[in-house]
């Protein structure tokens, strides 16, 4: 029973993670209608930029002054990749229909996959753990209960709460938030109301790669580092988007927290853990089936 | 290339092909996105599978083939309609995320499915991730050459196969059925209004389509001999959709081609430089995006073979 | 007249104070209709009135909040749409919903979808009962194009013809259905003078040829004073005028609907509406219906 506060810490701090890549799936969807499949990889591609940099930087370099630059270099990777996607692939398909965009999504996924799979031969990296590193200072464990808890698992929630209402601020009370907004509702009225269209979703696209690079080298911090480490949480962020409503910058974040704690519930529950991601499908599809707008969602209809 | 590797291909060609004419009539026909496909596929794999690992009837000899296909179609229909009557009240992408949901969640299962071996394999327990395997397949239809690998012996079974999926697709498309599912990809509210009953229409191309998807399962069990929960990862969904895509969405003839080409080119590739054959996945990825982009209709836009060629001498007709 | 009474009568189709609301706004309110077979009826009345609405709930694409619908005697309040439009009832759509892809020919061929008696294994197969089917159907569709004069097209993708035309294969799919009510939501909407002529006259011959009874909603009071025999006028959700042309057009309440009330009583009222306690207004018209606009 005493196990319980170490699964409830590390449940929030997952579903930190997940939520911090949720806002960025539920923006995107929000304002394009378009499922980015390959938003788990912008993720992946802010550890690989985090890592590098990290490589970079002098070897003594304190781990205070070093973690803000890799998470400063990853943000900004996963902005420039998700704004390179965006220019690339998505505006040129962006009137083809959803299918079109929905598959040019995947396609991207896999692609950049494929590209990062180069690095090292998919050789999974992670941080060192030498004395006096970033590796010793986020994975030095904080005993929880029995259990200990590494300690950059504590910044996760701050983070996101902070992010995540940075952004819900940016959404509700800027100019560039009122035009998301209006682009959300109706693109063709916006843009005939001098919304630049182009530039709002390319900005979106960079707030939501900036999020997701940030989420990637934060999880890097204690975990390793490879090409298909964004496909899961990937997944899973989309989930949560669902679960809290998508479009809705609050409801991603209650999403993200809510799956990320229902993966590791399910453990202590007792559940194996082969089984431990089928809960948050399961979930998926108890919500679509039971609220498909999600909790926090607004339901559309179609006008006859 | 030997005929010793182009056999088995054109074998998994021809399954693709049949996976990709099954999902193009839910995705294209219909307009339903389907992201699932692989778990249907799956689940007719294993019921056959385990029809031939627990009750092969040598007597009969390759109708075990027949009966293995038989079930998976059944096991895979049930599947469908248990999956169809809760899901296809949902539209667009959260149709697509629950059927990819199902297939991850399929998937995970039998990861995690491990069964007494019976007979055949006593003292074992099959199944879990390694999947299962069969010694030799009781379908095999033509006399195996020594030198040549059980698993290309029933290329031409196969193939038979497409063609009849072929003509039976094709045949429902220009039926009463076929013009309620278009109808319901153009236009809910007016097949509604025109006395078509949408979900009963939805859930019957549901259950066509994964049915097909279920005896494709079985022939590719007892093609391979071996399977694994591996084989049905979401890339499997995603490869088929990317097949009827480049046929072209509601041509069941243009689907046969793609898959066909699809199914080669990384080989052929390889073939060319072996290096180039370490890149599929990335070959794949940038064949989706620049087809999408130039192409949007694919090979055939809506029409099947016969009026295409008929596009080609001028005559202008449209799909039917 | 009793209830019974007037089902005998209007033996074709009879509804009774149907409501529907959408959030606050009732935007269907109590709303009643008779029709006899081979009536023309108009249904009219400004924007926003309900009209649509109605439509939607006599198909039921919609669902009524209250009141009973009767279809040659049969309730069908409830039913889904298709099996209303199994039933006999056809529409078309004010913003036409044609299937864009699919040639002219197989845009009638769907409506047949009541009647094609043959089943997936039928059509998969190909069995004579197909052929048989599927040639039958090819020929009525035929007739129905001829009928509008779209035959000459029957091969081009629907979306391709011009607007005129469109509206026309609309109506050709509608009657395919075989319907024995056919609901027009403005078959007019616009088609220029010559073409809004001709449209009048095929829906007389809807009428006289095919003997389909005919509820149509229209904005041109000049065709549908011409072509209806009867009108109901709707405002706000609510019936405000029933009668002939000829007795509607002098109805002072739909002269009002259309053109609104002098801009004085107005500001009165919409003074009263916000003080706790409304003035009478002068005519007892209707003083909630401002009220119930905001």
């Amino acid at each position: 029973m005493d196990t319980l506060p170490y699964y409830l810490i590390q449940g929030l701090c997952y579903g930190a993670i997940i939520a911090l890549i949720a806002l960025g799936y539920s923006l995107v969807y929000g304002i394009i209608k378009l499922i980015n499949f390959a938003h788990g990889e912008f993720y992946m591609v802010g550890a690989y930029a985090g890592f590098g940099v990290y490589a970079l930087l002098p070897a003594g370099l304190s781990p205070w002054l070093a973690i803000p630059a890799v998470l400063a270099v990853s943000g900004t990777a996963g902005a420039a990749i998700a704004g390179g996607a965006e220019y690339v692939a998505y505006r040129p398909i962006r009137k083809s229909g959803r299918l079109a965009a929905l598959l040019t999504a995947i396609g991207v996924s896999f692609l950049l996959q494929s590209v990062f799979s180069l690095v090292k031969d998919a050789q999974p990296l992670q941080y060192p753990a030498g004395p006096g590193s970033v590796g010793a200072l986020c994975q030095h464990p904080v005993p929880v209960g029995a259990d200990g808890i590494m300690a950059v698992n504590f910044a996760y929630v701050p983070a996101a709460l902070v992010l995540g209402l940075g952004l819900w601020w940016i959404v509700m009370r800027t100019r560039f938030g009122r035009a998301m907004r209006a682009l959300s509702q109706d693109p063709d009225a916006a843009a005939l109301m001098g919304v630049n269209v182009n530039a709002v979703v390319r900005r979106t696209f960079l707030l939501g790669g900036f999020l997701a690079g940030v989420a990637g080298s934060l999880i890097a911090f204690q975990n390793i580092i490879s090409p298909t480490m964004g496909f899961l949480p990937g997944l899973k962020a989309f989930i949560a988007a669902v679960i809290g409503g998508i479009g809705s910058v609050p409801g991603a974040l209650i999403g993200g927290f809510a799956v990320g704690l229902l993966d590791y519930l399910v453990v202590w529950a007792g559940v194996p853990t082969g089984y431990r991601d089928l809960a948050a499908f399961v979930v998926l599809i108890l919500v679509l089936v039971i609220r498909p707008q999600g909790l926090l969602g607004r339901r559309e209809s179609e006008k006859v | 290339m030997s005929l010793h590797e182009f056999l088995p291909l054109l074998c998994q060609a021809g399954i693709f092909a049949i996976l990709a004419m099954s999902l193009n009539l839910i995705s294209g026909l219909t307009g339903l996105l389907q992201l699932g496909q692989a778990g249907f596929f799956a689940a007719g794999a294993y019921a056959a599978g385990l029809l031939a690992i627990y009750g092969t009837v040598p007597a009969l000899g390759p109708a075990n083939l027949i009966l293995g296909a038989v079930l998976a179609a059944a096991v895979a229909a049930l599947f469908s309609v248990v999956i169809g009557l809760p899901c296809l009240r949902l539209t667009g992408d959260y149709l697509a995320i629950a059927t990819l949901g199902f297939a991850e969640i399929l998937r995970l299962l039998l990861n995690r499915l491990e069964l007494p071996g019976g007979a055949m394999f006593p003292n074992e327990r099959i199944g879990g991730p390694t999947g299962i395997s069969f010694t030799e397949s009781p379908g095999r239809l033509w006399p195996a050459h020594p030198d040549y690998n059980a698993e290309y012996t029933s290329w031409w079974l196969v193939w038979l196969a497409v063609a009849g999926v072929y003509l039976l697709l094709r045949n429902l498309k220009f039926s009463r059925q076929g013009r309620a599912w278009m109808c319901i990809r153009e236009d809910e509210i007016a097949a509604r209004s025109m006395g078509v009953d949408v979900p009963r229409a939805k859930l019957s191309a549901f259950v066509v389509s994964a049915a097909l998807a279920g005896a494709a399962g079985a022939l590719f069990f007892h093609h391979k001999l071996r399977i694994c929960p591996n084989d049905f990862m979401l890339m499997t969904s995603i490869l088929i959709l990317l097949m009827v895509v480049l046929g072209g969405m509601g041509s069941f003839s243009g689907s046969i081609l793609a898959a066909t080409v699809l199914w080669f080119l990384p080989q052929l590739l390889r073939h060319i430089h072996p290096k180039l054959g370490e890149y599929q996945q990335l070959i794949y990825a940038v064949l989706l995006i620049v087809l999408i982009r130039l192409w949007p209709g694919g090979l055939f836009g809506a029409g099947e073979l016969p009026h295409w060629l008929g596009r080609l001498s001028g005559r202008r007709r449209v799909n039917a | 007249m009793t209830d019974a009474a007037i089902r005998k009568e209007f033996d074709l189709f009879f509804c009774e104070k149907l409501a529907k609301s959408f959030g606050g706004l009732r935007a269907v309110d109590g709303f009643d209709l008779e029709l006899r077979a081979g009536e023309i009826v108009g249904l009219i009345g400004p924007n926003g009135a309900g009209k649509t609405t109605v439509f939607n709930l006599i198909t039921g694409l919609e669902r009524t909040d209250s009141g009973q619908a009767y279809f040659e005697r049969r309730y069908i309040t409830g039913l889904p749409a298709h099996r209303i439009a199994h039933l006999g009832i056809a529409r078309t759509f004010q913003n036409i919903r044609l299937l864009g892809q699919l040639s002219v020919l197989d845009n009638v061929k769907v409506a047949y979808h009541c009647h094609a008696r043959y089943g997936l294994v039928a059509a998969a197969l190909r069995l004579p009962s197909f052929r048989r089917a599927e040639r039958d159907i090819a020929r009525k569709s035929m007739a129905f194009l001829e009928f509008l004069g779209l035959e000459g097209e029957a091969g081009k993708p629907a979306g391709s013809l011009p607007y005129g035309r469109r509206r026309r294969l609309e109506l050709a799919r509608a009657l395919a259905t075989e319907a024995k009510l056919l609901l027009l939501d403005e078959p007019a909407a616009g088609l220029n003078e010559t073409e809004t002529a001709e449209l009048t006259a095929v829906i007389r011959r809807i009428r006289s040829e095919l003997g389909v009874t005919v509820l149509l909603i229209e904005h041109d009071m000049k065709m549908v004073m011409g072509l209806c025999d009867r009108l109901v006028v709707l405002n706000f959700g609510r019936t405000i005028a029933r009668g002939t042309p000829a007795e509607v057009g002098a109805d002072p309440e739909v002269i009002e609907a259309y053109l609104g009330r002098p801009k004085e009583e107005c500001v009165k009222q919409a003074d009263g509406a916000e003080t706790a306690e409304p003035a009478p207004p002068k005519q007892p018209l209707r003083p909630r219906r401002l009220d119930e606009r905001r």
